[in-house]
């Protein structure tokens, strides 16, 4: 009967029970600890990551681009997005509006968005995530176009956005993520969609 | 419960029954709890850093019992508690009898809800896998390039969303499903799942 030698453990007298106690504490306790030790030790030493996006602020930026929306966060986009949006040719036609700006301010916000974009950071993950998932070649002009962003808001209906009058467009991240201007943090368990307070139970 | 099909009583305790769950059934018993209580918990509050760990710790858990279902000791092994339709019927019918018949591994109702309980985890953990494959940006998946599609990673993470929940529900019926057996079968299960083997009929 007894051929494999994994069934040994079938006869509790191979091991005497101290043995035996001695041995499962042992691997119970590097079973049970030393994985999340790691876990822990991976996130806090080799990959210290911040939950957001860095909510660095700079007055002229928040002047300049926090009239008709809030001032996203630099984090939200690569440099290679925040140039060719503030190309003062684009900024004539902004989404159909006109953002125009002096030069002087122009560069300021320029420098100041190019040196906090998504690509500058490595700890702050959702910037980090952002960047991962623009394809090199691809040069998104909206947040909400950013492969990442789209795939987290797949599921919403229409109705909570575009036809909900307090959002009326992703764009509109702050209406919905209610620390994201100050904290720059954007999680599903600080979501509140005006008029829905209850989304997850709708979308879920 | 006396019929092991290979009873040792060398080197027991006095008064202990034979060996009923080997040392790695309770390890990872025991670990899965443990583990997958951490992984609900840290999916549930968005802990996402710590939570695709614990998640990696269940996949590894259920793999090797999994691979132990067939090298393992014989109460352990799937062959052994994989019942025909009319043994789980006839069990059910004398549990509800009150007169349960007694079995060395698990009871056929047990078993069910072993093969649920393993099933979930699986699906569990491989949705989460995609999910974050897709949606993450992260994980092996996402590391070796793996292409997935928007509608695979919406069914991943639907999938991801609903049966953590049904698994609270399965487990908390596998809860249940011991208090009964321990008070139909005079069996210490608790103890057995701890020391591999019931002191004494209680
Ligand atoms: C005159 C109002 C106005 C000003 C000033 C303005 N914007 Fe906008 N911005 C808009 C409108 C309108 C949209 C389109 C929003 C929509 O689609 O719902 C937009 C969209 C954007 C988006 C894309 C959002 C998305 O993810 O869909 C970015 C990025 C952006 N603006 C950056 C800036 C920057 C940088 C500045 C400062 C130079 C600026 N905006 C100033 C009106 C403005
Ligand atoms: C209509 C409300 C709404 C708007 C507007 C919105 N979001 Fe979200 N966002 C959500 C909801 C709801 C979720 C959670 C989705 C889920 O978990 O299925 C989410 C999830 C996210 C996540 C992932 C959070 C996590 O826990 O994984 C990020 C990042 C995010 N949003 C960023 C943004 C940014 C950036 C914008 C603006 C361009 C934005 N959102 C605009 C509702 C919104
Ligand atoms: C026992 C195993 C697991 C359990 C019980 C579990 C449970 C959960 C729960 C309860 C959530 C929250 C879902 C919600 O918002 O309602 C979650 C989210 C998540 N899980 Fe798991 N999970 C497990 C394994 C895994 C694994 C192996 C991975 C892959 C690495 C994974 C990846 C994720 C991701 C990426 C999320 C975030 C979803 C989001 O933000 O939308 N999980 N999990």
């Amino acid at each position: 009967m007894i051929s494999s030698p994994f069934l040994a453990v079938n006869n509790a007298g191979r091991m005497d029970i101290q043995q035996e106690n001695t041995l499962k504490k042992i691997i119970l306790l590097v079973a049970l600890w030393a994985i999340p030790a790691t876990a822990m030790a991976h996130d806090i030493l080799g990959f210290p990551r911040h939950k957001g996006v860095e909510p660095v602020v700079n007055k002229k930026y928040s002047s300049s681009c926090g009239e008709c929306h809030y001032a996203y966060h630099p984090g939200l986009l690569p440099s290679r997005s925040w140039k060719k949006l503030l190309e003062p040719k684009s900024l004539e036609n902004h989404f159909g509006d006109n953002a125009e700006l002096s030069e002087k301010d122009r560069l300021e916000v320029l420098a100041f968005l190019t040196e906090n974009a998504s690509e500058t950071t490595w700890h702050f993950k959702r910037s980090v995530k952002i960047t991962q998932s623009i394809p090199e070649d691809v040069t998104p002009l909206r947040i909400s176009e950013v492969p990442y962003i789209k795939k987290k808001h797949m599921e919403i209906p229409r109705e909570m956005v575009k036809d909900n009058p307090k959002v009326r467009s992703l764009a509109q991240c702050n209406k919905c993520h209610t620390e994201a201007v100050e904290k720059g943090q954007f999680s599903r368990t600080n979501v509140d969609i005006p008029n829905f307070r209850n989304w997850a139970d709708l979308i879920d | 419960m006396q019929e092991l099909i290979n009873p040792d009583e060398e080197g027991m305790m006095k008064g202990s029954t034979p060996m009923k769950w080997d040392l790695f059934v309770r390890i990872f018993h025991w670990s899965l709890v443990v583990m997958v209580t951490l992984a609900y918990l840290s999916g549930d509050f968005d802990i996402e850093a710590l939570h695709s760990w614990f998640g990696y710790v269940v996949m590894g858990l259920i793999t090797a019992r999994f691979i132990w279902g067939f090298i393992g000791s014989i109460n352990a092994r799937f062959r052994t508690f994989i019942y025909s339709p009319t043994e789980t019927m006839a069990y059910f019918a004398s549990m509800f009898r009150n007169a349960p018949k007694h079995y060395v591994s698990h009871n056929p109702a047990g078993a069910l809800m072993v093969f649920m309980l393993l099933i979930l985890l699986a699906m569990i953990t491989l949705s989460g896998l995609v999910y974050e494959g897709w949606g993450e940006y992260e994980g092996p998946l996402w590391q070796m390039h793996v292409m997935i599609s928007d509608q695979v990673g919406l069914l991943a993470k639907g999938i991801h969303r609903q049966l953590p929940e049904m698994l609270l529900f399965a487990v908390a019926m596998h809860v249940l499903g011991v208090i009964i057996a321990t008070i139909q079968h005079k069996e210490n299960f608790l103890r057995s799942m701890w020391y591999g083997h019931d002191k004494l009929k209680i």
